[in-house]
């Protein structure tokens, strides 16, 4: 077995390497998702609505009210209340979500109910604000209303609406067609056929509609109407005592096209965050456990006293160890792409990708050089270990708060150029800051303190000035290592 | 064929150095037992010569290459049995082997190798253990194994009877006798010096990382020379009744109210009139045993010498 090919596999398949790749893949991933998700779907009420509609028999007025979620499931336990002519008339929800109360009224042409509700959450009753719901004598049932921003649960980033049918007496609907057009008649929509709903409705009842809306029709308003069977038009009750022909849906989906400029924000407020932690644990943690530990331990000796000379055998482990960071860079990186293009259908861009996985590589190669320099200083594997976590600690966990410190020591205003040098030049001295240089190169914002624009050329952060410090970084450690190892037992 | 020439080894910078102007030489074929107290530098010598340490001067050549500027070289024809073996904890014994083995030539089939070798320092049921799992003694028969992987001319043995059971030593005795009849070059360093006394061509003493002493195989035939061990009751003689009593009879020194009596100038058959010397001498002796000397009285008297 070539050597080369053992040093690969050990470092691949140790059990920190394996956890730390899924753990950086796995939270890498969930990050994605988190960022790519929440920026195109609805926000989800977790607060229950409640929308009404009516029927009269005689002088009895029945007010129908349906409690629900943002999806348009029933919910129950939701008091309903209803007052005409100073009386309150409560009805509680069921499971099929209905809170309906029947009470005498007067036979005026509108009457005007108020009503409210209250639910309990988190063991607080909370009440709606009263509102007043119109109900016309001269029609004696609500028939059909439309209620809008329905989420969509199989796509979140999707909206439908309701049809709630109020039949006369208890009788079911005739046939009824729901057609849903967009509002700008020129414009064409490619799949009519998802449009046109065609439904039999019992007495009280209420139809789920999630228009598929394909790509090219997202940013579009439409409308919904009714028609009866013989091609009739319905009116539909608008809850304030009006018929209309067409209920305005305004847009059936939020999505607004990505662009790459978004999506490298999305990543560095998502994944990144978590690279940026993890890559340097990882790099510090294999350089200790397959290198410095083998070399304080006297592992390495059994190695070293076969044909190989000093400087081939700490290039093959670190060679190595630097392959276990790439493959975890690259993989966590390419998984948030798949990810962030599935939700948001585009994928990075070669030359941002390529940049993210060398940003990654730099700095988890750098921490990896280090602790093989170190390895070549201390005599002992505790006082090694010691200073592979106090170079985590200090140069990776903390790096963020020490120029924050600084700047604070020195009385450096934020809004000043000397805040945004006394930055940059702290993400120069630590691998960890290496990314916060390419984010600033990439966004022209200033790294991990956000929000402040900056000429990164003005600051020393162009790509060949990245370039030198990345090699140098990689490379400056390793070689003092290598020399070490090479003319010191 | 290993030839240490001048070789200095300080750890540290105008610190008394390890070893100390070291000039040795081992032919094939030859057993060249390395012997001195604790802190001697035998060690250091041996992880010098095995290329994991660099000599601060001098120079080590194996079989004709610079043990620093031609490693490569010089340790493919080195095999190395430390005292305290240590390999990769979570490495399985078969694995291991076949990554040492990918740093030699191939010769032949190397896997049957490997387990030959595994089975002749009895581990072949060991196989699917870790090395963590691994006794002390077991590490040692695994770091043999290793050792011989690629049949080196050259073999190290620093202290490698320590902590192996008797029939371990009974088979690392054996091994170094089989590897000297192949005409391979053998260091050996044991605390246990009547093994050295047995199995060594030459024995090398260091004292603080000095060679005071090179003894070949007569000098060590001649090491059975009759000493006398004596004792006295109750009675310390002075210094001149001692020379007048014993002096004709060889060179005597005080050992811890023992008087030994070395290099005589009687045969064995006549040691009975020494007796009867120091008892005519008025001198009521408890003990007079006469024995052969052996290379450790020989060694403490060196070293005492050199103290």
């Amino acid at each position: 077995m070539k050597p080369i090919v053992y040093e690969i596999r050990r470092t691949l398949t140790s059990k920190f390497v394996i956890i730390m790749m899924i753990a950086i893949v796995g939270l890498s991933a969930l990050l994605a998702y988190e960022t790519a998700s929440t920026s195109t779907s609805v926000g989800i009420s977790s607060q229950p609505s409640v929308s009404f509609g009516y029927f009269i028999n005689g002088n009895n007025l029945t007010m129908v009210a349906y409690a629900h979620d943002s999806y348009g499931n029933p919910v129950s336990r939701v008091n309903v209340y209803y007052q005409y002519n100073g009386t309150e008339y409560i009805a509680v929800s069921s499971s099929n979500g209905y809170a309906n109360s029947t009470f005498p009224i007067d036979k005026s042409p509108q009457i005007l109910i108020e009503t409210n509700y209250s639910y309990r959450q988190f063991g607080n009753r909370i009440t709606s604000p009263s509102a007043q719901y119109m109900v016309n004598f001269s029609s004696y049932y609500s028939g059909l209303q439309i209620i809008p921003d329905i989420v969509n649960p199989s796509n979140t980033s999707n909206l439908g609406f309701m049809v709630m049918y109020i039949g006369q007496n208890g009788t079911p609907s005739p046939p009824i067609t729901i057609i849903v057009k967009a509002t700008d008649i020129s414009s064409k929509i490619s799949d009519t056929s998802n449009f046109t709903y065609y439904y039999n409705m019992s007495s009280i009842s209420i139809a789920k509609i999630y228009p598929t809306i394909s790509s090219d029709n997202r940013n579009m308003s439409f409308l919904v109407s009714a028609e009866a069977a013989n091609g009739m038009p319905l009116m539909l009750n608008t809850g304030i005592g009006k018929f209309t022909p067409f209920i305005d849906l305004f847009k059936l989906s939020i999505y607004t096209p990505i662009t790459q400029s978004r999506l490298q924000n999305l990543v560095f407020s998502g994944a990144a965050s978590i690279l940026g932690l993890f890559i340097p644990i990882l790099a510090i943690f294999v350089g200790y456990l397959t290198y410095g530990k083998d070399r304080t331990s006297g592992v390495l000796e059994s190695v070293l006293k076969r044909p190989v000379t000093r400087g081939e055998l700490i290039t093959t482990r670190f060679i190595s160890n630097a392959l276990a960071i790439l493959i975890a860079g690259s993989l966590a990186m390419i998984i948030t792409d798949i990810i962030y293009n599935h939700y948001l259908h585009m994928y990075f861009s070669l030359l941002f990708l390529i940049d993210l996985i060398w940003t990654y590589l730099v700095e988890g190669v750098a921490f990896l050089a280090l602790v093989y320099l170190i390895s070549h200083v201390v005599k002992s594997q505790g006082a090694l270990l010691g200073a592979a976590i106090g170079i985590f600690v200090v140069m990776d966990l903390f790096w963020g708060i020490i120029p924050i410190a600084v700047i604070s020591a020195l009385g450096i205003s934020s809004t000043s150029s000397s805040y945004v040098t006394v930055n940059i030049l702290f993400d120069y001295v630590s691998p960890a800051g290496y990314s916060n240089l390419v984010q600033s190169l990439i966004t022209g914002k200033l790294g991990s303190f956000g929000g402040i624009s900056i000429n990164p050329s003005t600051y020393g952060i162009t790509d060949l000035a990245l370039a030198i410090s990345g090699f140098l970084w990689m490379m400056v450690p390793f070689a003092l290592a290598y020399i070490l190892a090479r003319y010191r037992d | 064929m290993i030839e240490i020439e001048s070789v200095t080894k300080r750890y540290v910078r105008n610190s008394p150095p390890a070893v100390d102007e070291l000039n040795l030489k081992i032919n094939d074929g030859e057993v060249l037992g390395l012997v001195g107290l604790n802190g001697a530098g035998k060690t250091t010598t041996i992880r010098m010569i095995a290329g994991i340490l660099l000599p601060t001067t001098g120079r080590i050549k194996v079989d004709g290459f610079d043990v620093v500027k031609d490693k490569v070289k010089a340790t493919h024809n080195v095999g190395w049995i430390p005292e305290l073996p240590n390999f990769e904890p979570n490495a399985k014994p078969l694995s291991l082997m076949k990554y040492f083995a990918g740093f030699y030539e191939p010769k032949g089939d190397m896997n049957k190798r490997i387990l030959d070798l595994l089975d002749s320092v009895g581990l072949s049921n060991d196989l699917n253990k870790k090395l963590r799992d691994y006794s002390q003694g077991m590490k040692k028969r695994f770091a043999i194994a290793e050792s011989l992987i690629s049949d080196p001319k050259n073999v190290l043995f620093d202290e490698t009877l320590n902590g192996l059971d008797p029939e371990g030593v009974k088979f690392v005795r054996n091994l170094i006798i089989d590897l000297k009849s192949q005409g391979k070059g053998i260091m050996l360093s044991s605390h246990i010096l009547s093994e050295i006394e047995n199995l060594a061509d030459k024995v090398a003493i260091i004292h603080h990382g000095k060679l005071i002493k090179i003894l070949d195989r007569s000098d060590l035939k001649n090491l059975g020379r009759t000493v006398i061990h004596i004792e006295i009751v109750d009675y310390n003689p002075s210094e001149s009744i001692l020379k007048e009593t014993l002096s004709q009879f060889g060179s005597f020194e005080r050992n811890d109210g023992e008087i030994v009596l070395r290099d005589l100038t009687v045969q064995d058959k006549d040691i009975p009139s020494i007796l009867q010397k120091l008892v005519m001498k008025g001198l009521t002796v408890r003990k007079f045993e006469p024995i052969g000397e052996s290379l450790e009285e020989y060694f403490f008297k060196l070293i005492g010498e050199k103290k």
